[in-house]
């Protein structure tokens, strides 16, 4: 996985206990620890492998899975929700 | 042809609208007018320019003006409920990105100012909720519901749009006055968000649920109006239900049961 992603910027964004909430418009969206943590990351481009580093080292790698391809899920997933947003490929 | 009437200043929502007449029945459209908006023809302090609003009333086969800003028609009820509509868009423009505005009813208690704002979209009740409780408590709104950071809410006691007897054709345009609501207390203060879910499938009585803040927020922001134009309004939010404590949901089927459910919760 090459491409990079980015965040959408939300209008606004609040920390709560078990992750974050994002207002985009009128819509509000709930994301979880892993979701909050990339996105904040995400404030600047990332590849998904670098992703996966810090998630290893904030979270710990999961025991039965491989963490790149859990990284791009839960990357893909936010894509999908309107949190990140491919920004090109790496060089 | 069109006969002139003097125009007539409407204040609501912390704003000022101005509203002027036209058409040949413009003399018996502003008569209705005064008759509807009895709460709202007292001028504010420091209000906010919500512009204005051309309304006409015609007799059949007359042409009427089109346009922005413009409300023309034939038929009395239909221009006066169109007028509602219109004055409440043009207030709720007026205060973007100074007011956490909810799309809800609000009462008060006439003495201590507590208020009870209760959210949810149009068709599930907002009304018949604000007639009942309004006997009771003052009434503050059936439409929008508009808070300032400090939590205060800004009274807009507009007609309430009550269905006619025949069930058919537009809602009779009627003055809390007339209703005999009580008028809503000097400073009304929210102290409690309920926010209605009607299924007419609920068995039983209604049920009040308290949501957790992440909860209360994901749900209420699409029954706001203008929440991105506020400065932070997630924090904004947040804070205001760290004070009123949590939301209640409250699943019902009928809206008569409502009132007393809602007067318990403000206590």
């Amino acid at each position: 996985m090459s491409d990079r992603v980015v965040r959408v910027e939300p209008v606004d964004h609040l920390a709560i206990d078990d992750g974050a909430l994002l207002l985009y418009e009128r819509r509000v969206l709930r994301v979880n620890e892993l979701g909050a943590s990339i996105f904040e990351w995400c404030e600047q481009p990332r590849a998904v492998s670098e992703l996966a580093s810090l998630l290893a080292e904030e979270f710990g790698s999961p025991p039965e899975a491989d963490i790149e391809e859990a990284t791009l899920a839960v990357v893909t997933e936010l894509q999908e929700r309107g949190v990140l947003k491919q920004t090109g490929s790496e060089s | 042809m069109t006969i002139g009437a003097p125009g007539l200043e409407l204040s609501g929502l912390s704003c000022r609208l101005e509203i002027a007449f036209g058409g040949s029945r413009a003399t018996e459209l502003r008569a209705a007018m005064e008759r509807a908006w009895t709460r709202c023809l007292t001028g504010l302090p420091d209000p906010a320019d919500a512009g204005g609003l051309r309304v006409e009333l015609h007799a059949e086969g007359e042409r009427g003006s089109h346009g922005e800003g413009v409300v023309s028609g034939t038929d009395l009820a239909r221009v006066l409920q169109n007028t509602t509509q219109s004055v409440t868009h043009a207030f709720v423009r007026a205060q973007a990105g100074s007011l956490l505005m909810l799309h809800g009813g609000a009462c008060s208690d006439p003495v201590t100012g507590a208020t009870v704002g209760f959210v949810a979209p149009g068709g599930t009740g907002k009304t018949t909720l604000a007639r009942r409780l309004g006997r009771r408590l003052g009434y503050v709104t059936d439409e929008t519901v508009g808070i300032r950071p400090d939590g205060s809410v800004v009274p807009y006691p507009k007609p309430l749009s009550i269905r006619p007897a025949s069930g058919t054709g537009p809602k009779i345009e009627t003055s809390p006055d007339e209703l005999g609501l009580l008028p809503a207390p000097d400073s009304p203060r929210l102290t409690r968000l309920v926010l209605l879910r009607r299924d007419p499938s609920h068995p039983g009585p209604s049920r009040l649920t308290p949501l957790n803040m992440s909860e209360a927020i994901v749900e209420l922001a699409p029954e706001s109006s203008s929440l991105s134009s506020l400065p932070r309004p997630l924090h904004l939010l947040a804070e205001l239900l760290q004070c009123t404590g949590p939301v209640l949901r409250c699943d019902y089927a009928e809206a008569d049961e409502l009132a007393p459910r809602l007067l318990e919760v403000l206590g």
